[in-house]
């Protein structure tokens, strides 16, 4: 009779972990906006590697991935910005165990125009200036005229890592400052000579000059080697216990020569 | 004594007769019990419709005591129903806003499909972008050689109204924009096919499935935004035309509302899609 409880007991721990590393076939993916393309790209190749695995890809913004994950809704979040405490909250309460793989990084660059003298600031230079503490150009090494403060929206994916790499959490941005989107913003900033701005590098062009900050130019060297210090994570979230396909796919995304190559295409900076 | 014998005989069966009919009356009774006659609200999206009810059909002869009662009204009525708990699943065409999304809020994915752009395959052009489709359907562009092709008049053809490729086309490409005045209306693809055929100017659109059949042999579909229509790209999403179906729950699915997203994402549900067009994404 007690053997018989014990392979019962037994039978009820082990059919658990099994269930979640059963082979599904599908992979559905929802996140994430600012690296979709990239994702896009990396599931065809995967799907043509691994032609039984249908790979879904739905767009719909960082915060839709991760609640998706948590719903169970999709077995993969795509994540361009840090989870924020309501969804770690949310986790906790369904106690569940999310497990974050980084599979690129990028860059937010300062940037003013080309006729300025300044070509580095340092980290607090930044936040003083984004802060409204430092007013003048003169006081970072550049002409007598006044420091136009420009800002992204709020719901940016660059906004968040700007806040958290430079304004630190309790200072948003200069009051003055103009809102724009990124495109419009690089525009404004290539015919204002004393603006500043801040941008993916990936958007930056010949009509606007990037700053160095701390002395370290922004490049998929220095982002790679994490000495670039206003960075952001690309990251795919999945639960502690996903399946077999899905472990296989974010495999597959850190190869250094299939997955991680269409980081790089894409001009991302490679964590493999 | 043998005819008496033969009453006792007859007796019996009629009696064993009354007991096996009561025994199954008792036994549909004692399932009706178990399973009581249910109906399942499922409501939104009009272009999902058809596939749902081609869904609910074969659901309910799996499940005869349940009624999947299905209606149209939008994507964005659906989901206003199914929050307020006055239907049980929501279907939308489109992936839900980061508002409409809330904490309670659940959305499966149970299908995709995608509208090929097709002209005859003499038309040399090959790729055209959404604003160039839009502009076509439009009438603001009206000749070929304006998009790379033979200098000749464009010759517009669309679906009938109650068509779900021609809800599909408006929803992703002609945002509320009025079709040219001279467009010509088809009730049907294989109308539609015909009368393609014999215009070589002709541009239209068509589901995917219909393409690789006979109907489609002197047509081709155009590359879109440089992308070919093709399984993995709707899957991936790079295709432009690729529409999303979505069940949408309040909370987490339950009873009957479970069974039918079960049947739906299973390869039985899934299989009643693929025949009406759609691609499996499970």
């Amino acid at each position: 009779m007690n053997r018989f409880l014990i392979l019962i007991m037994l039978l009820v721990c082990f059919s658990t972990p099994i269930a979640g590393v059963a082979e599904t076939g599908h992979i559905h993916i929802r996140g994430s906006s600012t690296f979709y393309h990239i994702l896009q790209q990396v599931a065809e190749a995967y799907m043509v590697e691994n032609p039984g695995v249908k790979v879904l890809i739905s767009s719909g913004g960082t915060t839709r991935g991760i609640k998706a994950v948590i719903d169970g809704t999709a077995e993969i979040g795509a994540v361009s910005a840090a989870m924020s405490d309501e969804y770690v909250k949310l986790a906790e309460e369904k106690k569940l165990k999310l497990i974050t793989h980084v599979v690129g990084r990028g860059a937010v660059v300062p940037f003013v125009h080309p006729s300025n003298p300044v070509s580095d600031l340092t980290l607090e230079q930044l936040r003083k200036i984004f802060c409204g503490q430092i007013k003048n150009w003169k006081a970072v090494g550049g002409k007598d005229e006044p420091i136009f403060v420009t800002a992204n929206e709020i719901t940016r994916g660059c906004f968040e890592t700007w806040r958290r790499c430079v304004m630190g959490k309790d200072v948003i941005v200069s009051s003055g400052a103009l809102v724009l989107e990124p495109i419009p913003l690089r525009n404004f900033i290539a015919s204002t000579p004393n603006a500043i701005g801040y941008i993916s590098y990936l958007d930056v062009n010949s009509t606007v000059k990037p700053l160095s900050v701390n002395g370290v130019a922004a490049t998929i060297e220095t982002v790679k080697d994490l000495s670039f210090p206003i960075r952001r994570d690309y990251g795919l979230i999945i639960r502690d216990n996903a399946s077999k396909t899905v472990l296989n796919f974010i495999n597959f995304f850190l190869d250094p020569s299939k997955g991680q190559s269409f980081i790089s295409k894409n001009g991302l900076a490679p964590v493999k | 004594m043998n005819k008496r014998r033969k009453i006792l005989y007859l007796a019996a069966m009629i009696i064993l007769i009354i007991i096996m009919i009561a025994i199954m009356t008792f036994k549909e009774m004692y399932y009706n019990i178990q399973n009581p006659p249910k109906n399942l609200l499922v409501a939104g999206s009009t272009t999902l419709n058809l596939y749902l009810r081609a869904l609910a059909d074969s659901f309910m002869k799996v499940y005869p005591n349940i009624t999947v009662i299905t209606a149209g009204g939008g994507s964005t009525a659906g989901l206003i129903a199914v929050k307020k708990g006055a239907i049980d699943i929501g279907g939308t065409s489109r992936e839900l806003t980061g508002a409409e999304d809330d904490e309670y809020t659940k959305a499966y994915l149970i299908g995709r499909d995608g509208v090929a752009i097709v002209v005859p395959k003499v038309n040399p052009v090959s790729n055209l972008s959404i604003d160039q489709i839009r502009d076509i359907f439009e009438g603001r562009i009206d000749n070929w050689k304006d998009v790379g092709g033979n200098d000749a008049p464009i010759a517009v053809f669309i679906r009938d109204e109650e068509a779900t490729t021609r809800g599909g086309f408006e929803e992703l490409v002609m945002s509320g924009a009025e079709y040219v005045p001279t467009a010509v209306t088809c009730n049907s693809h294989p109308e539609l096919a015909a009368a393609m055929d014999k215009n070589v100017n002709s541009i239209g659109y068509f589901r995917d499935h219909w393409l690789s059949s006979e109907l489609g042999k002197n047509l081709k579909a155009l590359s879109i935004d440089g992308v070919q229509l093709s399984e993995k790209a709707e899957l991936t999403g790079q295709y432009p035309l690729t529409r999303s179906f979505f069940f949408v729950f309040d909370g987490d699915p339950k009873g009957i509302a479970k069974l039918f997203l079960d049947y739906a994402c299973s390869e039985a549900g899934q299989a009643v899609m693929t025949k009406l067009g759609a691609i499996a994404v499970y």
